[in-house]
């Protein structure tokens, strides 16, 4: 059974309140892992979070992940770190301030969430740079089975974006998918919404 | 694991992976593109064929090329049913699950029949809708009146509409979770209906209001009395058009073009008084806005972000805000254009502004063009700013030799602050925003997506 703490690039855990030492939560992977994170990151995972908080479950004992591997719980880690710092540029807000940000967001940003929005745009492109679709397959289920709504907006808009404005050929390639129509069944789907194929470009 | 072939091709994957995916999630990443290519993918293979029936939101936008010249009206007619026909077909298809956002962005030659628009907002409204935007409408005859069961839709968050609406709110509105509201070139019926939208929206966060009264409207004011209102876009050319009132709680406030009359000067000071704790301001007209003489600004104790978007040579003002607004931190001065006469509008103070001493920290001048009161001002915030850390110059000019050789100067001025690094920025490479009239819908767009 591997059993090894987490070594991540980010050398510097986050507090759960200062001054204190930081709270680590253990989590257990499917293939046997073994992270101790810290309480702030542990309790972005929406599944996490309910656990500890509908049981009365002492931190110490490691929560069994059964659906994520080490190495998609690795970089889920890694992002909610750098999610959190992130955030914590902007002065915090009440919490029905946060709610309404999201419907408020865009045009007429402060400066301090200008420069948050920046950073972010920048880490994001790079988190993604040298995944594989299969490894963000992998991340989605990860973020979807932990239930982090940041990340898998994040992860599912990447992807629409790497089919944007293409053409059906091009993410049928994209995506390895086998086209199992008939030709005279497709060319009947493309007549009903004839006008979803209009103008677009054969890529 | 696929083997990856060539570089190019490095990311074409050789085994399915995402249909693998549960329909939630293959829904969840549709959301993020439009209907047209959500629905496109039912052709992906016979997996996907369901799949875009359940995702929960629409985005319907025609950016179909049509024909300019008068004599393809036929094909232009057509794509125009295509589309009419693709929403209809959409909205009759599609599983029966909540709807988070309704969009609609038509073509500039489509004209929308007033049942259509109505048929597909009730639809929308009848699927616990959070979203609505509509643009670009356009009808035969008069403008179109949105449907009452709009103003009393409890799930609504945000709303923005754009084109030939007329906003009549004879009965009471009701939106208690309406946090964003746009009202671009739109219409009202009286002033009452305006005020009853309001009233009707106690939570409102944001308010975009453009207003573009041809000669012909009527003239009448529009009342904001909205204590829960943070953000505020003003675009209009006739400021005696707004009564502003209960909003001391906006922080973001900006004011387009206000006032093409002549006491607009005490116009906009009237605005900017009622704005006492705005942090972030800009400014943008198209005239000389001069408060040295009688009126003296209140001050802007919460300022810290400030943009005036001017014409050459008329940023007299900036001096004022400068002395006013103690506590900021950056300020972009937006030139539109080049144009002369070239007069200075900049005089040194006797007394250096307090946000200069001890809180301005970056200074962006857009479309500067190397004229002697310009060098002046650049001289003297270099000089005084102590805390200065970042000053963009935007070049306007493309004289390259008098650039390089003042860019040369500039490097010797004075700094007041050590740490100040000097950008010279060719490209305009800052995303400020402005609000041109056929660009509207679209940056709205990426605002509020």
């Amino acid at each position: 059974m591997a059993n090894g703490e987490n070594q991540n690039p980010n050398p510097n855990p986050i507090e759960a309140t200062p001054g204190a030492a930081a709270r680590t939560i253990t989590l257990k992977t499917a293939d046997g892992e073994i992270f101790e994170v810290e309480e702030a990151v542990a309790m972005e995972f929406g599944t996490v979070k309910s656990f500890f908080e509908d049981d009365a479950v002492s931190a110490t004992k490691p929560m069994p992940l059964p659906n994520v591997s080490g190495s998609a719980l690795s970089r889920v880690i890694t992002y909610c770190r750098r999610s959190l710092e992130i955030r914590s540029m902007i002065p915090p807000a009440t919490s029905e301030d946060a709610t309404a940000a999201e419907a408020v967001q865009g045009e007429g940003d402060l400066e301090a969430e200008k420069a948050a929005k920046q950073e972010r745009k920048e880490f994001e492109a790079e988190f993604l740079k040298d995944e594989s679709n299969e490894d963000v397959k992998e991340l989605i289920l990860a973020a979807n089975y932990l239930n982090i709504k940041e990340l898998l907006d994040f992860l599912c808009r990447s992807v629409a974006l790497r089919i944007q404005n293409k053409s059906v050929e091009y993410a049928r390639k994209f995506f390895g998918i086998e086209g199992d129509y008939t030709p005279e069944e497709e060319a009947q789907i493309r007549q009903e919404y004839a006008w979803a194929f209009e103008g677009v470009d054969e890529d | 694991m696929a083997t990856e072939s060539n570089s190019e091709e490095e990311k074409y994957d050789e085994v399915d992976r995402i249909s693998d995916l549960p329909d939630s999630l293959l829904c969840h990443i549709l959301s993020f593109l439009q209907t047209k290519q959500t629905v496109a993918t039912t052709t992906l293979s016979t997996r996907w064929k369901p799949v875009w029936t359940m995702v929960p939101s629409l985005d319907f936008q025609d950016t179909v090329e049509r024909q300019q010249n008068q004599g393809d009206n036929h094909g232009n007619n057509d794509l125009n049913m295509m589309f009419t026909q693709f929403v209809c077909s959409v909205l009759a298809l599609r599983e029966p699950v909540p709807l988070k956002k309704f969009r609609l962005l038509l073509n500039p030659h489509y004209v929308i029949d007033p049942t259509h628009l109505h048929t597909w907002i009730s639809y929308a409204i009848g699927h616990h809708v959070e979203e609505i935007h509509l643009f670009r409408v356009r009808t035969r005859t008069q403008p179109l009146e949105l449907p009452p069961s709009l103003f009393s839709c409890k799930s609504l968050k945000t709303l923005m509409v754009h084109g030939e609406i007329i906003v009549n709110c004879a009965s009471s509105i009701h939106l208690p979770n309406l946090l964003c509201l746009g009202l671009l070139r739109i219409k009202y019926t009286d002033e009452e209906s305006f005020h009853r939208l309001l009233t009707g929206s106690p939570n409102l966060l944001k308010l975009i209001v453009w207003r573009y009264q041809q000669d012909k409207d009527p003239r009448f004011r529009l009342e904001l009395n909205a204590p829960s209102l943070k953000h505020l876009l003003l675009w209009d050319r006739n400021c005696h058009g707004y009564l502003l009132h209960n909003v001391t709680n906006i922080i973001q406030a900006n004011m387009f073009n206000l006032c093409e009359h002549g006491n607009y000067c005490h116009c906009i000071l009237k605005l900017l008084r009622v704005l006492p704790n705005v942090q972030s301001l800009t400014l943008r007209y198209n005239k000389v806005l001069n408060f040295l003489s009688t009126f003296s600004l209140p001050m802007f104790n919460n300022l810290t972000s400030l943009q005036l978007k001017v014409k050459c040579c008329k940023w007299q003002i900036l001096l004022n805000l400068l002395q006013s607004a103690h506590n900021l931190e950056t300020l972009t001065l937006n030139k539109m254009d080049i144009e002369g006469p070239h007069e200075s509008c900049w005089i040194e103070p006797l007394q250096v502004p307090k946000c200069l001493e001890s809180r301005l920290q970056s200074f962006y001048f857009v479309r500067f063009s190397f004229l002697d009161h310009e060098l002046e001002l650049v001289k003297y915030i270099l000089k005084n700013a102590q805390v200065l850390k970042t000053m963009g110059i935007h070049n306007g000019v493309s004289n390259w030799e008098e650039e390089f050789l003042i860019r040369w100067e500039m490097l010797d001025f004075p700094r007041g602050s050590l740490t100040c690094q000097l950008e010279f920025l060719t490209v305009y490479s800052i995303s400020l925003s402005y609000y041109m009239i056929e660009w509207l819908p679209i940056l709205i767009i990426s605002c509020f997506k």
